[in-house]
């Protein structure tokens, strides 16, 4: 089953090797550029062929994991019978599935926009290679069958975004920037290790306990059908620490307070990179690591509060900082890193599916408004700063009408894509049945007022660099006169990616109050097993799945007698069921609550797209620094960034190179070097003292040996000697 | 008999005594090279006497005829050996003088 999915992976690793081997020999930028995007169609016609084959199987319960058998990766033989034993498989479930199909489809539409973008640049086909490797890294990392398998595409993503962001190497601060990503996913990196290697030990130790020797506790299948059997003996504290290292991880990934930092200065890429590596997939890896681990995050509600608090507060955060700054391109990251933090707010009040969910929709219009800015850019001929654009709109009509459908997406405007997956994070958090509900409901209106200032600051990058009086610098003027639209390669993508934008969202779900009854979810049943759905917890509780859920309802009894009231617990805890209340209700019921909330948030963000319309339009100046005036010291926090780098700079970059020049004039210079030296002071002295032997006489060397020759003799016979004298 | 193998093993002992000699007092190559085989020979004469002192119809050891051989063999390939480092010697410079070869010590 499913064999042909390696064909995915396969098809973009050939357009990276014909590109870095070849590309220079090829020499030709369309080749190139178009034998990447190739290759991605083709991986993204086979993730539709499985998704289709997959669909069409029917699958029920525990069968929905298929794992496609690939070699023998890793086999070391242990102390008992059981081995070691890694596949490089696949694993093809509701989540991968999800995954691969906008991961290739996004990246397909974001190499052919390259082929335009980089058209001018001298190193398009070493652009492409990393590219192409970047999509395989990444469909590796989504689609491993096993933990080393996810690790491997992991670090193979970081590698390709560090090689990306740097793309532009000759200039010091791109390779500054990248060197910073690449550090900072460092010590998430850390963090995931020591979270997987729990992981190992505790599901391993399990497993041998109970003598299943074919299990593996790196294999994900085995982890999450096995997963609240062990996650019940396992001490409370240890489970809260996986889940929390394993945070760790995905916070350095996906750019999540406090290493967020990485995320804003990898803007220093090709745009085309910043639309498809730190907005739409990478940066969400670490969402998907969480929905791929979710039991492990479900059995600790402090863990689960402790993410929701931390996306809460980056999104919040990075929605502050996105209302001062002047590059378009800022503006985004920061928004990125906003969004990333409602996705890791879904994840920790365990609406998984929601994280997922607001993870595909996000990548539409984000991706989207990216690659807008970068039409932008390419039309302003590379100028980045909203003060120097304006007025836009009337020579870049496609791009002016994506970025303000992409901007009225992300502000979650009914009824596009962003207003379904937001509001059901919102309603998620309002409905989170938990210890921590009077905690929750702080978060919800801490996420309403990062609603209410993402609608603000999109409308002020969308207007203020569309609309208003042309702000054009001198010298533009001088040179291009006007800024022009991109060709079709460019505008094609963006208007795929804003179609997506409008419909993906109410494709893929509707809440109960616009269909009059039940909520319309097919992508909740659809990642039911793997998002920790009603179904998937029955498995992880070790049912079988979909018979129990049949038979028993919502009260099966899980084989293990003792896990049964928690997993049971665990399926009540979730879903979208109408037992759920808010923290609050309005109009009485939930139904009306849930509408008149939607309706509230809609209502917000229209509001602030027509007050920043008002404010930024018309006789609009940045040389006035009206906002400078009006909020001085909060204008300068925001613009600075909440002063976040400077203080990293201070307490950790700072001591640390103080440290390490201490420890290199100390420890190095002094200690390693003065033994080094040393040592070869020594030998030198002593050779010169027995240097004067070799006189390059061949006659000396001769009366040397003989001498040595009769000395052996001597003492051979010297007791024969003294026998004979005595 | 016993004579014999003392009178061997005196003349062995004079040859060797010659060669290193030579060795030492000599300054080309070739005549050096003649007093290296001068010893050898010295040390299988030494051999085959000391064999024929040893020998015993019970034990009937050949040891010391065989090492002579060894030896015979190994000074051929010296003399191959030397032999091509003299000649190269010799195109190298019209002058061979063993006092003068002495790069290394450079």
């Amino acid at each position: 089953m499913f064999g042909y999915a390696w064909l995915m992976i396969a098809f973009p690793l050939i357009g990276a090797a014909i590109n870095g081997f070849l590309g220079k020999k090829i020499n030709n930028k369309k080749i190139s550029g178009w034998l990447g995007t190739a290759m991605l169609a083709g991986s993204f016609a086979t993730a539709l062929a499985v998704f289709f084959d997959y669909q069409s199987r029917g699958l029920q319960g525990a069968e929905r994991f298929v794992e496609v058998p690939g070699w023998t990766w890793i086999a070391i033989q242990g102390m008992s019978e059981r081995y070691l034993h890694i596949d490089f498989a696949l694993l093809i479930d509701p989540l991968s599935v999800t995954m691969m199909l906008f991961i290739t489809g996004i990246s397909m539409l974001i190499h052919m926009y390259s082929t335009e973008y980089m058209s001018h640049d001298e190193g398009l086909p070493r652009f492409f290679t990393y590219l192409n490797l970047f999509v395989a890294m990444m469909l590796i990392l989504i689609l491993g069958a096993n933990i080393p398998m996810m690790f491997v595409g992991w670090e193979g993503v970081g590698l390709c975004s560090y090689l990306l962001i740097g793309f532009w190497y000759r200039n010091m601060e791109n390779a500054k920037c990248g060197m910073k990503a690449f550090i900072t996913n460092r010590v998430g990196d850390f963090g995931i290790l020591i979270g997987l290697f729990m992981i190992f030990q505790q599901f391993d130790a399990y497993f041998r306990m109970h003598g299943m020797t074919e299990a593996s506790a790196l294999d994900f299948k085995d982890i999450l059908l096995n997963a609240n059997a062990v996650l019940s003996v396992m001490s409370p504290a240890d489970a809260l620490f996986i889940a929390l290292f394993l945070f760790l991880g995905a916070c350095g990934k996906s750019a999540q307070f406090p290493l967020h930092i990485w995320l804003p200065d990898a803007m220093a890429g090709p745009t085309p990179v910043s639309a498809l590596i730190h907005a739409a997939t990478m940066v969400t890896s670490g969402v998907y690591m969480v929905t791929r681990l979710n039991p492990v995050f479900s059995a600790n509600e402090t863990s689960g509060f402790i993410v929701a608090c931390i996306g809460a507060g980056t999104a919040f955060m990075a929605a502050t900082i996105a209302l001062t700054q002047n590059d378009i391109k800022k503006v985004l990251a920061y928004s990125t890193v906003s969004q990333l933090g409602y996705m890791f707010l879904a994840c920790g009040v365990g609406a998984y599916w929601v994280a997922i969910f607001h993870v595909i929709t996000h990548a539409f219009f984000k991706a989207c408004l990216f690659l807008g800015s970068g039409s932008v850019i390419h039309g302003m001929h590379e100028e980045q700063d909203t003060r120097h654009m304006g007025g836009l709109a009337k020579y870049m009509p496609i791009t002016y009408w994506t970025f303000v459908i992409s901007t009225f997406a992300i502000a979650g405007i009914f009824p596009l894509a962003g207003f379904f997956s937001k509001d059901e994070i919102l309603w998620q958090v309002a409905i989170w049945d938990s210890q921590f509900k009077g905690a929750a409901s702080f978060l919800y209106w801490l996420a309403l007022f990062t609603a209410l200032m993402t609608a603000f600051y999109m409308g002020r990058v969308t207007w203020k660099t569309f609309l208003g009086k042309p702000r054009w610098t001198a010298e533009f003027k001088k040179k291009h006169h006007h800024p022009h639209e991109s060709h079709l390669p460019m505008t094609i993508p963006l208007m795929v990616l804003a179609t997506m934008a409008v419909i993906s969202g109410a494709i893929l779900f509707t809440p109960g109050w616009m269909t009059g009854g039940e909520p319309r979810e097919p992508l909740a049943h659809f990642l039911d097993v793997s998002a920790g759905g009603p179904e998937g917890l029955m498995l992880y509780a070790g049912g079988t799945g979909a018979m129990d859920a049949q038979i028993h309802g919502e009260h099966a009894e899980p084989a293990h007698g003792e896990d049964a009231g928690h997993g049971a617990e665990e399926a009540q805890g979730d879903g979208h069921a109408a037992h759920h209340e808010p923290f609050m209700l309005l109009g009485g019921s939930v139904t009306s609550t849930e509408m008149i909330m939607a309706f509230g948030s809609v209502l917000i963000a229209l509001i602030m797209l027509i007050l920043s319309n008002r404010r930024y339009t018309g006789d609009y100046d940045p040389k006035k620094k009206a906002a400078q005036k009006a909020f001085g010291p909060l204008y300068a926090f925001s613009y600075n960034k909440w002063y976040i780098d400077e203080i990293y700079n201070n307490i950790l970059v700072r001591p640390g190179v103080w440290l390490s020049s201490k420890a290199w004039q100390i420890f190095d210079v002094r200690l390693i070097d003065g033994i080094v030296n040393g040592v070869a002071k020594v030998l030198g002295a002593l050779g010169e003292l027995i240097r004067p032997v070799q006189t390059g006489f061949v006659r000396n060397y001769m009366l040397y040996l003989l001498a040595g020759a009769v000395m052996f003799m001597l003492i051979n016979m010297w007791s024969y000697l003294l026998g004979g004298a005595s | 008999m016993i004579d014999m193998v003392v009178n061997s093993v005196w003349l062995a002992g004079l040859m060797f005594a010659i060669g290193t000699l030579g060795v030492m007092i000599h300054r080309h190559p070739v005549i050096i090279f003649m007093c290296i085989e001068l010893m050898l020979n010295a040390a299988n004469l030494a051999l085959v006497a000391f064999n024929r002192h040893h020998f015993s119809p019970a034990w009937r050891t050949m040891d010391g005829q065989i090492y002579a051989f060894l030896i015979i063999v190994i000074a051929a390939a010296e003399v191959a050996v030397g032999l091509a480092i003299i000649v190269a010697l010799f195109k190298h410079r019209t002058r061979v003088d063993i006092d003068e070869i002495n790069f290394l010590k450079r």
